[in-house]
């Protein structure tokens, strides 16, 4: 059906891609037509909108549209006869009491392509799509073509049926407890959903999410019982919701998810998001069910930092018959390419063994060989072996890093560092301040590092001082960020007090710094300077001292020396 | 001077007549001003009596210097008394394990 569109451009509705959406099957980016729009008042949460769509064929009216959508009727885009593409959709089988399962269309995604007003009729004679196009009663998403004709397909063939999540790979030996139901391959990720489109309505779903704050975990008891919980913050690039999960899950997930990390996530349930605890910009919050499954298995997209040069890389995780656990980086094609989702055995030769706080992993090099299900006996072996042990047993990872980065690495007095060479003491004792200034000659400043002249500079600061504690005491270098917290002064601040030529006030800021208590995070080095060993320690990061943390600990330090 | 001995409420009748340091919440207030009731670090009542009456209204978290009177009394020879901007994160139950600590080890010092 081909009608005039604006400016002589004709546009052609998908014949047919309705029916064959509703009994499950694909149709890539159908032109429909707008008949119609009707408001659905949601309860606390924001309103929807259900369209009235035809693809010339059928009508359909149970489209749903994603509430980040909803703008598009508001502003009178979505006007009757408008003509849309639909760029992203998912089906969803919703329980409707009356007659059962139905099938639900929920839109994404969509571009404009003719407006209401210029196309101004409707096109063809649609016809109500009966609900056999729904038929599929199986309440396991997986369309089947039992009852509905052979499962059509409409314009792109596509090989894969529309699963969104829904495939049922056995748990993959290399993604151990992460339930593989995600397919690996990057095309995945095109078949995520923003988190802006979640909502109670819909049952299936994938969203790529970063975690972006994760909490503590927390315990409760009342009298309906006790548990326990902790939530973290998911954010993609629609918007950001709240998860949050309880007992099981709370124990099933807490180690795995990691801050600024990305996972998919599916199979939790949504309910209206309770404003007063959360500052969160979504409507819905979700909790996660023993349906919930993750999956880390990323490909993340990197640019390098010298060459501007665009890096594709994916850590998987080996696991073999000792039960332990190493991550192996994948770059480029064979990050893109490699296919966990059979849980394959690997051989890697060559691979780089790096170490980064305290966690070790494998990464891969040009030089490097995989090979992926080698004919080895070794390789039959490790099959076996995780296939009747290893793939239930828990295994220890030695590429998590040792807490370091984030949270608290381990407390040390400031005389055990010069035993090993890490670090964290307390109080500092007194500091002095050497400025280091940019070449600088009437106007202009010269760097001598670029060779270069500038109009001006950004001073930095370096600054030497004298921690000490209980045990001993040690000199610390302190840069930008570090020595304006410590001082509580920027440096431009502090360069200007310099400028000025006020020593006294310049001097107090230093004196004010003095005998103040904080958790430094120290890096120590051994340096050779004139044939002379010496240790150089550089502050990292500075705390103000938690006091309730700290007793803490020293009461179980001083428990665990009287057991 | 004698030593004080910092202990909580279930402590008390251990020290009748001994010079102590009890820690706790203010919970009730006698009438009269000579004494209040408080809930100390191991959730124990303890009451506690006043030389003089009381000039001010005593609440949230108290350290009470005095002599112990056996079970959950003990006589105020002083006491302080914590704003709380001083008290609102103080971890009570953590003080309690300290209290704890200092009285159930007597021999602090070991050889290797």
């Amino acid at each position: 059906m081909v009608i005039p569109g604006p400016r002589k451009m004709s546009v052609k509705l998908s014949e047919g891609s309705l029916a064959a959406i509703m009994s499950g099957g694909t149709v890539d980016a159908p032109v429909v037509q707008v008949l119609g729009n009707r408001k659905i008042v949601g309860n606390e949460a924001s309103d929807r909108y259900r369209l009235l769509i035809s693809d010339g064929v059928n009508v359909l009216s149970f489209a749903m549209l994603g509430t980040q959508l909803n703008e598009k009727v508001v502003s009178g885009q979505l006007s009757n006869n408008t003509i849309i593409r639909i760029k992203n959709h998912i089906t969803s089988l919703v329980n409707n009491a009356a007659k059962g399962k139905k099938r639900v269309m929920i839109i994404l995604d969509l571009d404009i392509i003719a407006k209401g007003e210029v196309v101004g009729l409707k096109i063809g004679n649609p016809v109500p799509l009966k609900d056999d196009g729904s038929s599929d009663n199986s309440s396991n998403d997986q369309p089947t073509a039992k009852s509905a004709p052979p499962k059509p397909t409409y314009g792109q063939p596509s090989h894969q049926p529309y699963t969104n999540g829904s495939n049922v790979h056995s748990t993959t030996p290399m993604q151990k407890k992460i339930q593989h139901s995600v397919p690996s391959s990057p095309g995945m990720t095109a078949a995520t959903h923003p988190i802006a489109s979640l909502s109670p309505y819909q049952n299936k779903w994938v969203i790529k999410a970063r975690v972006t704050n994760k909490s503590s975990i927390r315990t409760w008891s009342n009298s309906k019982g006790e548990g326990r919980l902790f939530s973290v913050d998911l954010v993609d690039e629609s918007g950001e919701i709240r998860a949050t999960a309880f007992n099981d899950q709370c124990d099933a997930f807490y180690n795995m998810l990691e801050i600024n990390k990305v996972y998919f996530i599916k199979g939790c349930r949504l309910k209206g998001a309770n404003k007063k605890f959360t500052s969160i910009q979504n409507d819905y919050e979700m909790s996660f069910s023993n349906e919930t499954q993750i999956a880390t298995n990323d490909v993340q997209n990197l640019i390098a930092r010298t060459t501007q040069r665009e890096l594709k890389k994916r850590d998987i995780t080996l696991v073999d018959n000792s039960n332990t656990e190493v991550t192996l980086t994948l770059w480029g094609s064979q990050a893109e390419e490699f296919d966990g989702s059979q849980q394959p055995v690997v051989a890697v030769k060559g691979g780089r063994l790096s170490e980064f706080s305290g966690g070790k992993s494998v990464s891969l090099l040009g030089s490097s060989l995989m090979r992926i299900n080698p004919d080895i006996p070794e390789a039959h072996k490790l099959r076996g072996w995780f296939d009747n042990v290893g793939s239930t047993q828990d295994s220890q990872s030695i590429s998590k890093s040792s807490g370091a980065g984030g949270g608290t690495s381990q407390f040390k007095m400031l005389s055990e560092i010069k035993m090993d060479n890490l670090g964290g003491g307390e109080k500092p004792d007194y500091f002095s301040c050497k400025a280091y200034v940019v070449d600088m000659c009437n106007g202009m400043y010269r760097c001598e590092k670029c060779a270069r002249e500038f109009p001006n500079f950004k001073w930095r600061m370096i600054l030497n001082g004298n921690i000490g504690d209980g045990t001993d005491n040690v000199w610390v270098t302190c840069f930008q960020e570090v020595a304006e917290k410590l001082l509580g002064v920027t440096t431009d601040e502090l360069a200007s007090l310099k400028s000025k030529d006020d020593q006294d006030e310049y001097d107090a800021v230093f004196q004010k710094a003095h005998f103040k208590c904080y958790n430094f995070r120290l890096r120590t080095k051994m340096e050779t300077y004139m044939d002379e060993k010496r240790l150089r320690t550089s502050a990292v990061q500075i705390d103000p001292v938690n006091y309730v943390e700290y007793n803490r600990r020293m009461l179980n330090e001083i428990k665990e020396a009287m057991a | 001077m004698e030593p004080s001995f910092r202990i909580n409420g279930s402590l008390l009748p251990r020290y009748g007549g001994q010079r102590v340091i009890v820690l706790g919440k203010v919970s009730n207030r006698d009438p009269n001003g000579m004494g209040f009731e408080m809930i100390s670090s191991d959730n124990t009542s303890v009451s506690v009596k006043l030389g003089e009456p009381l000039q001010e209204i005593l609440d949230g978290i108290v350290e009470v210097h005095g002599v112990g009177m056996g079970r959950n009394v003990m006589k105020c020879d002083n006491f302080l008394a914590f704003p709380p901007e001083f008290t609102h994160n103080f971890d009570m139950a953590a003080y309690n394990e300290a209290v704890i600590l200092i009285n159930t080890e007597k021999t602090y010092w070991r050889p290797e």
